[in-house]
């Protein structure tokens, strides 16, 4: 377990918040930089568009700034960071869907750069065998279009757990439910996704 | 769960650790063999393991700067600031405009949301609806097109507002359900982001009382304390910050690892550890091949011998040919000492050396055996 590292990190947290608080500006820069891959990448599995999530986590990080005095360290500052990044997509999706939009980007695609250049998005751990290394890369692939295709109600909670590496407390007071729905759900949420795949896998299509 | 859940579910929870020995006994009896159990226990800790690899997206190039960028016109407003309580003309400014056409499209988006056509409203204001709502026209002239376009303009609009309007409604009611007293939020200026792409301008909304609600429960509140920083404060020079950051090069030696102690005993189950920490983060990633499930035993012994801390969800040892993702944190002086261990245990490929941040080294690793 990794208790005395989060630890670490949750107090070092604490500290450049305060720092913030206290008029350090730099402390704020500090903890973009280290929690943007974090907001990114759970943005990217909930909204299923690296430039949607891009667009999110922009969003998020300012709203932060603008309201990080209101949070009083009661909880985790990542759960907190965790919650308003949720609620924000979560207004995005409704907004979209209300505009009956959707953004084809694939999760596979290259992205475009700062430049206008495209970035190769990167496989996985590149392996010893380039056809393991294509089987596993198809798999992921598989595993990434399934759960864009999920119920947002499970992926949002496979994401905090399976993939964000989050506690059942953790996800608990981010979504409000409590220790036994978030087990119940997530329970669900994996059954639902490896139905999915096996589906997928038979060659069926829903 | 007032219903027996489905195999899957119970699946997963067996994987948890949340199963009584009935259960499993039970789930054990559906499968009709230990065989069918485990393969498919196999196949759910598979998935989990793939879940747990798609962590770790780095933010595109270039997000911090334009977060930072957009933020830097923004004043920073502490709790009980005397700054909390004003807002400048130049804010009126920017928000009466927006109030207006607020209300504008409030009015509408009352208008557009009956049944029945109101009689009291002009066919110009009727049209501007949004366009899903709008049936088409078989003359489809210009000037209905052109109404149209404008109706769907101002529905994009509302449906933000709206947006907007649910998610304060959603903060302030938890604010109220923690009893925390309404705050005065100056509203800034909207910032100049330079962001790339954008579908539509929108107006700041207004962070009221949001994202306290749920975590404001006592008053040891760090909101307390800060006085507001000067709006126009230097955001600084990255580099110290990224400092702390920075991966260290490690010695890619191809020296003998160091003896592994033995003799730790294989936990034979295949619970996944409590994911208590955040998966990949910042971590190195790379590959390690091992020949057997002794091997990746050895190693596991070796690595808590050593006092460094192991995550992992995947296969467990007891399988002849497996598949495991490993989260590695050992202090960051011992970055090197685990890279030779690994390139002693198996055939290891590194995407990198393991991230040092915080005093620790980190390395996010997918372990395969037996194939």
């Amino acid at each position: 377990m990794f208790v005395e590292a989060k630890e670490l990190e949750a107090a070092e947290d604490s500290r450049l918040v305060q720092e913030f608080l206290d008029g350090d500006t730099r402390a704020f820069e500090a903890l973009v930089r280290r929690h943007q891959n974090r907001v990114y990448g759970f943005s990217l599995r909930l909204l299923g568009s690296p430039s949607l999530a891009e667009e999110a986590a922009q969003d998020v990080l300012v709203k932060v700034y603008k309201n990080l005095h209101r949070f009083r360290g009661e909880s985790k500052f990542t759960t907190w960071l965790y919650r308003v990044t949720l609620n924000h997509c979560r207004n995005v999706q409704a907004y979209r869907a209300r505009r009956h939009e959707k953004r084809h980007d694939s999760l596979d695609a290259g992205r475009e750069d700062d430049e206008g250049g495209v970035q190769k998005r990167e496989l996985p751990d590149g392996g010893p065998d380039a056809e393991d290394t294509l089987l596993t890369t198809e798999r992921l692939r598989l595993v990434q279009e399934e759960l864009a295709r999920l119920d947002p109600l499970w992926r949002e909670i496979l994401v905090l757990r399976d993939v964000e590496g989050m506690s059942y407390d953790e996800i608990g007071t981010a979504l409000e439910l409590s220790p036994g729905t978030v087990k119940s759900r997530i329970h669900r949420a994996r059954a639902q996704l490896k139905g999915r795949l096996d589906r997928r896998l038979r060659g069926e299509r829903d | 769960m007032d219903e027996t859940p489905g195999i899957d579910e119970r699946l997963s929870a067996l994987l948890d650790g949340d199963l009584s020995e009935a259960e499993i006994a039970a789930l054990e009896a559906e499968f009709g063999s230990a065989d069918e159990l485990a393969a498919e226990r196999a196949s759910m800790e598979a998935m989990l393991g793939d879940l747990s690899s798609l962590g770790g997206a780095q933010a595109p190039v270039g997000l911090a700067d334009r977060v930072l960028a957009a933020v830097a016109e923004e004043p920073l407003v502490a709790a009980n600031s005397p700054a909390s309580n004003v807002v400048s003309m130049a804010s009126w400014r920017r928000i009466v405009p927006f109030a207006a056409a607020a209300l504008v499209l409030l009015s509408l988006g009352v208008l557009s949301t009956r049944g029945e056509p109101d009689p009291n409203v002009p066919p110009a204001l009727a049209q501007l609806r949004p366009a899903a709502d709008v049936a088409p026209s078989p003359t489809g002239s210009v000037a209905s097109d052109g109404l149209a376009d404008a109706g769907d303009e101002l529905s994009a609009l509302r449906d933000r507002l709206e947006s907007e309007a649910a998610e304060r409604d959603d903060l302030a009611t938890g604010r109220e359900l923690l009893g925390a007293p309404p705050t005065e939020v100056a509203v800034g200026q909207v910032p100049a982001s330079p962001r790339r792409s954008r579908p539509a301008p929108k107006p700041e909304p207004e962070p009221e009382g949001v994202f306290v609600a749920e975590f404001e429960q006592g008053s040891d509140g760090v909101a307390d304390g800060g006085d507001a920083p000067a709006a126009d404060a230097d955001l600084g020079d990255p580099s110290a910050d990224e400092a702390e950051e920075a991966p260290r090069p490690a010695a890619r030696s191809r020296a003998a690892a160091p003896a592994i102690a033995s003799g730790f005993a294989p936990e034979g189950e295949t619970k996944l550890e409590e994911v208590s920490f955040h998966a990949n983060e910042g971590a190195a990633r790379g590959m390690l091949a091992l020949p057997d499930g002794d091997a990746v035993r050895r190693l596991e012994a070796g690595i808590k011998s050593r006092g460094w801390r192991l995550q992992r969800s995947g296969n467990t040892p007891d399988k002849a040919a497996g598949e495991a993702q490993w989260l590695i944190d050992a202090p960051a002086s011992d970055a090197d000492e685990l890279a030779r261990a690994l390139q002693g245990a198996g055939r290891y490929v590194a995407g990198g050396p393991p991230a040092i941040s915080n005093g620790r080294a980190r390395l996010s690793l997918r372990v395969r055996w037996g194939n």
